[in-house]
């Protein structure tokens, strides 16, 4: 599935993939892909803005966390907020998904 | 090409000329600000990730980077996705900032509540028609504070008068001037109320009729606000 089609719904992606527990940015991409089978195939590099805008909007919050004596990464994880946003998007996917579902069917 | 190098800073640094220049051409690209560098030390980390993980499966150091660096995206597709993601949203505050679970209300609650919003309108202008036809005809008060209650009056039929033109006629999306109308009825409610109050403690004079209005005209500006910003949630969502 390519990028156009995604954007739309990447916030929900995002949000359910961080509601499992904190992650940094790669492990994020890498769970979206595993738990896709790989059918989300967007340049990664696109991601971390993603992620940056929903920590602006207080849905994620993210810290240095040190891996190993030289080395760091950023890791994401859920705010309350985060947690009734993704409840509320998954929501109206579900109503989103059933409608087209009978539609298309 | 490329190799994984500890070093003395914080992360790893990647070693080949193409994951620099790529590096290189996305800091300029970005240009300066402590979110860019943020995004390009992530971006930094991704590629290290990306090929440590290749090299752990077997592939070989060459491969593993450029495979790194061929899903990660360009450099125009990584900026035009920060240019875009960090672009001014709508002036209104997102929803799910002030935790409003307005947009799970149910059709028929946000009807209810648009129905009771109606009927509060009514109810308010009618007792604001009363109130300042009386300021104007028979108050003895002095002129400034009839100019102020016939004003109020005026003001808050305007707001009920919007109510039904935006709800209840043409409907569906409300309008910015109403929500600031539901502030104006919260603020004057709440005001009145409380002068209200006030004047029974201080002169004994209590006056139920005033109180009473005054709620009412609170309540119909946080129906009014409640369910401009519900509708608002819909249309961001």
């Amino acid at each position: 599935m390519k990028g156009e089609a995604l954007k739309g719904h990447l916030d929900l992606l995002l949000l359910a993939v961080v509601r499992e527990g904190p992650l940094h940015g790669y492990a994020i991409i890498e769970e979206l892909r595993r738990r896709s089978g790989g059918a989300f195939d967007l340049p990664e590099g696109t991601i971390y803005p993603a992620l940056h805008r929903l920590e602006r909007s207080k849905l994620l919050r993210s810290r240095w966390q040190s891996v190993g004596p030289r080395r760091r990464r950023r890791v994401y994880r859920l705010t309350r907020h985060g947690e009734a946003a993704f409840e509320e998007e998954k929501d109206q996917w579900r109503s989103f998904s059933g409608a087209m579902e009978t539609v298309v069917a | 090409m490329a190799i994984l190098l500890g070093s003395h800073g914080d992360r790893r640094r990647m070693k080949g000329k193409p994951i620099e220049d790529f590096v290189r051409r996305l800091r300029v690209e970005l240009g300066e600000g402590s979110e860019e560098a943020r995004l390009v030390s992530e971006i930094e980390d991704h590629l290290a990730d990306a090929a440590q993980d290749a090299m752990a499966r077997g592939t070989s150091a060459d491969e593993a980077w450029d495979r790194a660096l061929g899903r990660v995206g360009s450099v125009a597709e990584i900026v035009a996705s920060a240019r875009a993601e960090s672009a001014p949203g709508p002036a209104w505050p997102d929803p799910r900032l002030l935790g409003v679970r307005a947009a799970r209300f149910t059709v028929r609650e946000v009807k209810m509540i648009k129905v009771s919003v109606l009927a509060l309108a009514l109810v308010t202008s009618a007792l604001a028609a009363l109130v300042g036809f009386h300021g104007v005809l028979f108050d003895d008060g002095s002129p400034i504070w009839n100019l102020l209650k016939v004003s109020a009056s005026i003001a808050v039929i305007g707001v009920g008068a919007l109510t039904w033109s935006q709800l209840g006629i043409r409907s569906p999306n409300p309008v910015r001037a109403l929500f600031g109308g539901a502030l104006f009825l919260i603020t004057a409610g709440s005001a009145g109320a409380v002068w209200t109050w006030h004047l029974a403690r201080v002169t004994g004079d209590f006056e139920a009729w005033a109180l009473l209005a005054n709620l009412l005209i609170l309540s119909q500006g946080c129906l009014t606000a409640w369910h401009s910003y519900s509708r608002f949630a819909e249309q961001r969502s």
